[in-house]
């Protein structure tokens, strides 16, 4: 038997070599490493703050020395902005997802372990949520609370978590019958520590996988809300500039690229991760 | 189960659905702050329409009270009153309804067929050059905002080959009558209805080269293939007739999706349906009009699928098990 550290690399070295069996999903991670970057090192590369108006005189061309990538209608720098819009992105679409993550597990864990009457409250909640489109809760949501760019992740977070919450439940629902959840009971554990430490432990790959995805879906929601003028005009933001940028359609059409660009790319790339992290942990699934 | 007892079943379902919509509406409002009555009357209200507010949403009385008068006036059809536009809520969304549920059809319609099509076409060749390139193309529309999706075709076709209008239904000051009318509108369609079907087609078209796949390696395709059928009967007659129930599924599926798309689409081409009055009562801060925009919408998209639903059980016993 190996040791303990041998063990954990040796798995490792397996969840690499399926993961980049994938290919798109290692382009994947290639974009979503460098938009990290890019959001961590924002101050170091831009040029200007986002925000601030009139750095340049308006709707300055691409290319123009100075502004690599012009000014908007507001004379603010595009390249700034965009380059923050990264971290506002990556921020709202990890933590929403990350508390969609653990209100979903949470939800799901005690209503596939206890089933019953407690399983049919948290499931019909769940179902509900699946047939409101969330993006008109969010939008509603927002518009009455105030759109700063805490509630819109709150928000956003708050209503992630049905899908985690029924794979979640589903998962603990066939687990909880198995041998090893036996044998634990009759070593006396105790109900929590049988879900958190027996069944939980199994359940976090497949929770893992639908939270990257989540980050897409979060990513693309605020940028609605904010196209839609539900933005936090304190933060530089990818939604408010094609908001923006639609005003001017024909005076300045460039400024409906980068943004657009940029928010696919991101929202692909968790995706893909998602996808790659799929095959890499459960493996499986795929052969099914 | 008879078709009956699962309808009786399947609208029970929807009741707490429709629950919910309220209640996220209702405390929607008690989540603003500062005083809701004030919030609905709009900031320039006279301390008299504060006062109207107060006394007909019962405001000062306790919350129980509060929502089963709020939870009356739906019933009624009475979704508030837009101090902003001087009218009730309900009139401003009938009006605007029909143009969104055009929208909404033909996107569907556009992308059942092509997706459909497409997808079967990609799934008779695996792995082939269109397949991939479909594959890729459709993997990319899954990524992109829809609302950029229409801001990219007015750019391409309406800015840089004007060739579609970039907005509204039809033209100003046209006074087109008839079928010149019709044509007209139909024009003002075509960037709207791509944009609103772009991410639909690539659902349609993933779900239906799934499940293409996995019929095309069953026996009876063989068979029908040894017999001499011809290809375009084999994939159009006889698989593409079993796979049609998880495209379905997924059409029911997506309602909701597609409304969502339909208010950013609207707000992109200036169209003027339901989603485009939300976008505007949003800028305006008219709250009774997001929060009645809100609950129709919500109640119909939650009708919209239980319709769907109920349409496929009568069509395939197999899914009321």
């Amino acid at each position: 038997m190996m040791g303990p550290k041998n063990d954990s690399l040796a798995s490792l070295n397996d969840f690499w070599y399926r993961y980049k069996k994938n290919k798109a999903a290692v382009m994947g991670l290639v974009v979503g490493t460098a938009l990290f970057l890019i959001a961590i090192l924002a101050p170091v590369i831009a040029p200007f703050n986002p925000i601030r108006t009139l750095v340049g005189p308006v709707f300055l061309r691409p290319l123009t020395p100075g502004y690599y990538l012009g000014t908007d209608s507001l004379g603010r720098d595009v390249f700034s902005e965009l380059v923050y819009g990264t971290r506002t992105a990556l921020i709202v679409g990890i933590v929403a997802a990350a508390i969609g993550a653990a209100v979903g597990t949470v939800i799901g864990m005690v209503s596939g372990f206890f089933g019953g009457i407690v399983d049919d409250v948290l499931m019909r909640i769940t179902e509900m949520f699946v047939v409101i489109p969330i993006f008109f809760i969010a939008l509603v949501i927002v518009s009455f609370i105030g759109q700063n760019v805490n509630n819109v992740i709150m928000i956003i977070g708050l209503l992630s978590w049905p899908v985690v919450a029924r794979l979640t439940r589903a998962e603990f629902l066939s687990l909880r019958e198995r041998e090893f959840v036996q044998a634990a009971r009759v070593d006396g554990a105790s109900e929590v520590s049988i879900m958190l430490r027996e069944i939980l432990p199994n359940v976090l790959p497949i929770i893992t996988v639908a939270s990257t995805l989540q980050i897409s879906s979060a990513i693309l929601i605020e940028a609605g809300l904010s196209f839609l003028g539900l933005g936090d005009s304190n933060v530089a933001d990818w939604g408010i500039m094609l908001q923006y940028a639609q005003s001017f359609i024909y005076q300045a059409p460039w400024l409906i690229l980068l943004p657009g660009i940029a928010i696919t790319l991101a929202t692909l790339a968790f995706n893909e991760i998602g996808d790659g992290l799929n095959d890499a942990l459960n493996p499986k699934l795929k052969e099914r | 189960m008879g078709f009956k007892q699962y309808a009786v079943k399947r609208v029970l379902e929807a009741i707490p659905a429709i629950l919910g919509v309220l209640v996220i509406g209702f405390f929607a409002v008690h989540l603003t702050p500062g005083d809701p009555a004030q919030y609905i009357a709009g900031e320039s209200a006279s301390p008299d329409e504060v006062a109207f507010v107060t006394e007909n949403l019962g405001l000062d009385k306790p919350l129980l009270t509060q929502f089963s008068l709020y939870i009356q006036h739906f019933l009624h059809g009475d979704l508030g009153y837009s101090f902003v536009q001087a009218q009730p809520v309900a009139d401003l969304i009938w009006q605007r309804l029909p143009n969104t549920i055009m929208l909404v059809l033909c996107a569907y319609a556009v992308a059942l067929v092509f997706g459909v099509m497409l997808g079967v076409l990609a799934a008779s060749k695996p792995y082939s050059t269109f397949d991939n390139v479909t594959s890729i193309l459709a993997l990319t529309a899954y990524g992109m905002p829809g609302f950029w999706v229409g801001q990219l075709l007015i750019l391409g076709l309406a800015v840089y080959l004007p060739i579609f209008p970039s907005n509204g239904m039809s033209s100003v000051r046209s006074n087109l009558l008839g079928a010149d009318y019709v044509l007209n509108v139909a024009w003002h369609l075509v960037l709207p209805v791509l944009t609103l079907a772009l991410v639909d087609l690539a659902e349609q078209f993933r779900i239906t080269r799934g499940a293409m796949l996995e019929i095309l390696n069953q026996d009876f395709v063989t068979t029908a293939r040894a017999k001499g059928v011809s290809e375009g009967k084999v994939l159009f007659r006889h698989s593409l007739r079993n796979a049609l129930l998880p495209v379905i599924t997924i059409t029911g599926l997506r309602v909701g999706s597609v409304f969502t798309g339909a208010i950013l689409t609207e707000t992109v081409f200036a169209w003027p349906g339901v989603g485009r009055l939300m976008f505007t009562s949003v800028f305006a801060r008219d709250y009774p009009m997001i929060l009645g925009c809100f609950t129709f919408i919500s109640v119909l998209v939650v009708g919209a699928s239980l319709v769907t639903d109920l349409c496929y059980a009568y069509l395939d016993p197999r899914i009321r098990y």
